[in-house]
């Protein structure tokens, strides 16, 4: 069973594989050991933020007033599409489908540009309010109803880290993406012939958009701590 | 005694191998080694890189022993003794202990001990080693360039806030230490899973795979965790972005639980592969089936486990609950019994054994008592009463040092000791490394055992001088004296095992007679593992004692 | 014995189903849903409606379980897990068991309440914290004996 035997199946069995169905599931548990990996990255931070929130109801929920819940929902629901569309472009990978796999992975990369986007009006809108932590950190004051202004700076940091590395995981995905469309374009065996390479990078994708799917209600979809104060959000 | 089922097959063309050529001396040139792909080249690379590592980690204890020898502290300043002790136990753990012997021994075993070409990604397994060098030269660079005073340990607020030596970088080092483990883990994990030769079912797996899987489920389980803890500080440094800032109503001592949350199962990253080595040689040279197999495969994976669920007792004096301390300390006392497992299981398989007293075995046993000590002295730091008085002292240095270098580079001398016939291809003379083991136990002995003592009546740990009491001298001298015998034992196998590359005699395909896949195929193997196609068929450590003694009772006759 | 031992390796197969593209809509409806549901659910005062002690963290509870639904969803359906290996599915599994493991550090900040000691842990703690000391980077020089009190900022400013 040496790798002669394989040679007239596809070119992309590597050597080191007996078959075709061994190397798919390989590389299928490799890439779930890999986001098993990443969904302890963001449990760290997601523990951090709980901790710290629990004990700051008030202030965080003063803090998280400054970020706008309709960007972040266009955000989620950008997310969400994209999503859709990375899991359908593996089905056309499936297929085969040459044209459908390019043309569902560039309304992929549009969404990731697209969230970019909105994260950068995000960022700097909080830049030129002043609310990035550091020395730089001087909010206006009344926008605070008199919150302890350093866990609101604190609830800064934490937006700023979570947020960032996810937008840096979108980064990612972008670069991974672009590259396997490019792939796809110039028709290279690796990917065409297999869908598996396809179905990595989807599962990749999917996660970053299952990162999203907590950062959204936690970072701005708080319900109001003090009771009985009227709408929990705004 | 046969394991396999030899069919030779024709046209390995991917290797365009002769079959006259091994994995080292298919292909010369330079770029034949750093771009290999090959699991065993890679894990060499991770040999000469670990070694040069574990020597920089070595001149830097000798640094910190030799300043203890006076109460007084005269031969270096504070800020430069703190620098040492933080580059010695840096480079120690991140560029040595992590990953001398997964990556050496790991890499270059698994695929031959299952029976597979090579690992499932051998490309990411050349990243990791790349990742492990971008690793070393940070904290090379941070330590080179003025050092790092922060101790391995990092602890905020003085690492985040005040510190102003070379943390960035060095916490950047430990970062890409941590992916390249991260890697290495990933690998071994769907290698043990996907790639097993027909009939290598899970329970004829050597334990030395059971050990290195329980050490990929932990690198992948808590390398993240430590990774992003450790970014965050650089956030905090570089950007002040505060995640632990006490001033600002942030908690240090989180920072705490998630350094352990990854550290204490690291420890077992560093023991769970020696004890997969010690399996091998306890039962290859005492020429039996090993005692237990099922309990010591599932005792690794218990560890693993349970080392998840004990960080906390780092953390008995640093503010953390004392409930949640007490749930810890109980915790810890759980953990000691699938280690005990391990060892009465290698006693006993000893037990009646044709035991021979071969190099490795020297090794192996000197590993046994050290870790037997090292993991006696456990359950004292487990107590929660008992570790108010002992935290921090010299008690818990010598404690780690035991289980680390007592039962980690043993494990790996041993591992090097029994495997490099196979790796090179060459015998190394047998009695100098007698010899030489016997000199690094009672090295060992000699250093950590007064520390014991000296820690117990309260020598604090990472301290410069200790003029306030002058009695403790005594046991620092020893202590220092232990330390040059243990660093001559290091440095004698370097010369010997280099030497035997170019003087040794040619090894056999199997020098020790030991049963398991890997002795069955040439010394070294070939770039492709195996020359015939690898199928199972008999159990695991098939020794049989009374086949071999009716064989000698024949050599004998036919002699007489 | 169901199978030999020689086809341990290669007893399970990944799902190479090629599913129909409803199923693809159907989930991404749902996960639509459930985002238009835990915007809709943070509107509401659980405080008001039903418990001035616990309704925020009736909240917070059902923003969290909506956000495991999804996960649920996208990990069974967009991720193919649901037809995925045995080995697959334990390994998709793995992280999320273990982010409970990770969460018990929850248990310490909950105990430290009850610490007999009184004080002990109290959100006053801020003002006995050090003040903060920007530019602590790497390589600033300090004479040795010198207090590092240079770039000491004054707690007002903050």
């Amino acid at each position: 069973m040496s790798h002669a035997a394989h040679g007239d199946e596809f070119n992309v069995l590597k050597f080191q594989y007996e078959d075709m169905d061994q190397q798919n599931d390989s590389y299928i548990v490799g890439m779930w050991t890999f986001l098993v990996t990443e969904v302890m990255f963001f449990g760290m931070l997601f523990l951090t933020y709980s901790l710290y929130r629990a004990n700051y109801q008030n202030d965080w929920f003063t803090a998280h007033e400054q970020l706008d819940w309709k960007l972040g929902g266009i955000n989620t629901a950008n997310l969400l599409f994209s999503s859709f569309l990375m899991a359908t472009a593996v089905r056309q990978a499936q297929l085969k489908d040459r044209k459908g796999v390019l043309l569902r992975l560039a309304g992929v990369l549009a969404c990731a540009f697209g969230f970019l986007v909105i994260k950068y009006v995000e960022y700097s809108g909080k830049y030129e309010h002043h609310l990035f932590p550091g020395p730089g950190f001087a909010p206006d004051v009344t926008h605070f109803h008199g919150a302890n202004l350093d866990h609101v700076q604190l609830f800064f940091g934490l937006y700023f880290a979570m947020t960032g590395l996810h937008g840096v995981h979108v980064l990612v995905g972008i670069l991974v993406i672009g590259a396997l469309a490019m792939m796809w374009f110039k028709g290279k065996k690796i990917v065409t012939e297999d869908y598996v390479p396809t179905e990595l990078v989807g599962l990749y994708w999917h996660f970053v958009d299952i990162v999203w799917i907590f950062l959204y209600p936690l970072f701005y979809l708080m319900p109001n701590p003090s009771v009985g104060s009227g709408g929990g959000n705004h | 005694m046969s394991t396999t089922v030899k069919t030779e097959v024709g046209g390995m063309e991917h290797f365009h191998t002769k079959p006259e050529l091994n994995y080292l001396t298919n292909g010369h040139s330079i770029r034949s080694w750093l771009l290999t792909e090959d699991h065993k080249r890679i894990a060499m690379l991770y040999l000469i890189s670990v070694s040069f590592f574990f020597l920089i980690g070595g001149l830097a204890a000798a640094g910190v022993r030799y300043e203890l020898m006076s109460p007084a502290g005269n031969m270096m300043e504070s800020e430069t003794y703190n620098k040492l002790f933080t580059a010695h136990g840096a480079v120690m753990v991140f560029l040595f202990l992590l990953v001398a012997v997964p990556a050496v021994l790991g890499n270059f075993l698994i695929p031959l001990m299952i029976g597979a070409r090579d690992l499932a990604f051998p490309r990411l397994n050349l990243l990791s080693w790349y990742l492990y060098m971008a690793a070393g030269t940070c904290i090379m660079l941070a330590t080179l360039g003025g050092g790092v005073d922060t101790g391995w340990t990092f602890y905020t607020p003085y690492s985040s806030m005040y510190s102003n030596s070379n943390v960035s970088l060095t916490l950047l080092g430990v970062f890409l230490g941590g992916f390249s483990s991260i890697t290495t883990g990933m690998n071994f994990i769907v290698t043990i899973h996907k790639m097993r030769a027909p009939g290598m079912t899970w329970f004829r797996l050597p334990l030395f795979i059971w050990g290195h899987y329980a050490t990929g489920v932990i690198m992948l389980l808590g390398t993240p965790v430590v990774a992003i803890t450790l970014l965050c500080v650089i956030f905090e440094r570089t950007f002040q972005l505060p995640i632990y800032s006490p001033e600002l109503g942030g908690d240090p001592v989180l920072f705490q639980h998630m350094f352990w949350f990854y550290s204490h199962p690291a420890v077992y990253i560093m023991i769970l592969p020696a004890f997969g080595v010690i399996s091998e040689i306890m039962t290859a040279f005492s020429r039996k089936r090993v005692f237990g197999y099922h309990m010591i495969a599932f005792s690794s994976l218990a560890i693993a486990f349970l080392g998840f669920l004990v960080w906390g007792h780092h953390m008995f004096v640093s503010s953390q609950s004392m409930y949640q301390s007490v749930i810890f300390s109980l915790l810890t006392f759980l953990l000691a019994v699938p280690s005990a497992i391990k060892v009465w299981n290698w006693t006993a398989t000893m037990y009646k054994g044709n035991v021979v007293l071969a190099s490795p075995m020297i090794y192996g046993i000197g590993f046994q008592g050290l870790f037997l000590v090292g993991g006696l002295t456990g359950p004292f730091l487990a107590s929660y009463g008992n570790d108010i008085h002992l935290t921090a002292t010299y008690f818990v240095v010598a404690h780690f040092h035991y289980v680390m270098v007592g039962g980690s580079i043993m494990g790996f001398l041993a591992g090097i000791h029994f495997w490099w016939p196979k790796m090179t291809g060459r015998l190394y003379n047998e009695s100098v490394a007698k010899w030489n083991g016997l000199l690094v136990f009672v090295g060992f002995n000699l250093t950590f055992f007064p520390q014991f003592i000296v820690g117990w009546m309260g020598m604090p740990r990472r301290y410069h001088y200790y003029y306030f009491a002058p009695e403790f001298q005594p046991y620092h001298i020893m202590s220092t004296l232990g330390a040059s015998f243990l660093g001559i034992g290091f440095v004698i196998p370097v010369i010997y095992m280099v030497h035997s590359l170019f003087k040794g005699e040619r090894a056999t395909d199997n020098p020790w007679n030991a049963h398991g896949l890997e002795w069955n195929t040439s010394s070294p193997p070939p770039t492709e593992n195996f020359r015939y196609k690898v199928i199972v068929t008999d159990d695991v450590y098939d020794y049989d004692p009374v086949a071999e003694h009716e064989n000698d009772m024949q050599l004998a006759g036919g002699k007489a | 014995m169901a199978k030999s031992p020689l086809s341990a390796v290669h007893d399970d197969h990944g799902g190479h189903h090629i599913h129909n593209n409803s199923m693809y809509v159907k989930t991404a409806l749902t996960l639509a849903g459930f985002m238009i549901l835990t915007i809709a659910a943070a509107q509401i005062d659980f405080g008001h409606m039903i418990s001035k002690q616990y309704g925020y963290w009736i909240n917070n509870l059902i923003a969290v379980l909506i956000a495991v639904v999804k996960t649920y969803i996208v990990v069974l359906y967009f991720m193919h897990v649901k037809w995925a290996s045995s080995l697959g599915k334990l390994f998709a599994l793995l992280g999320f068991f273990f982010i409970p493991v990770l969460f018990s550090v929850w248990t310490d900040f909950y105990f430290r309440q009850h610490e007999p000691v009184a004080h002990w842990y109290n959100n006053d703690y801020v003002e006995s914290a050090t003040p903060r000391i920007i530019g602590a980077t790497d390589g600033a020089k300090i004479a040795p004996g010198e207090e590092n009190t240079q770039n000491r900022i004054p707690k007002s400013v903050w």
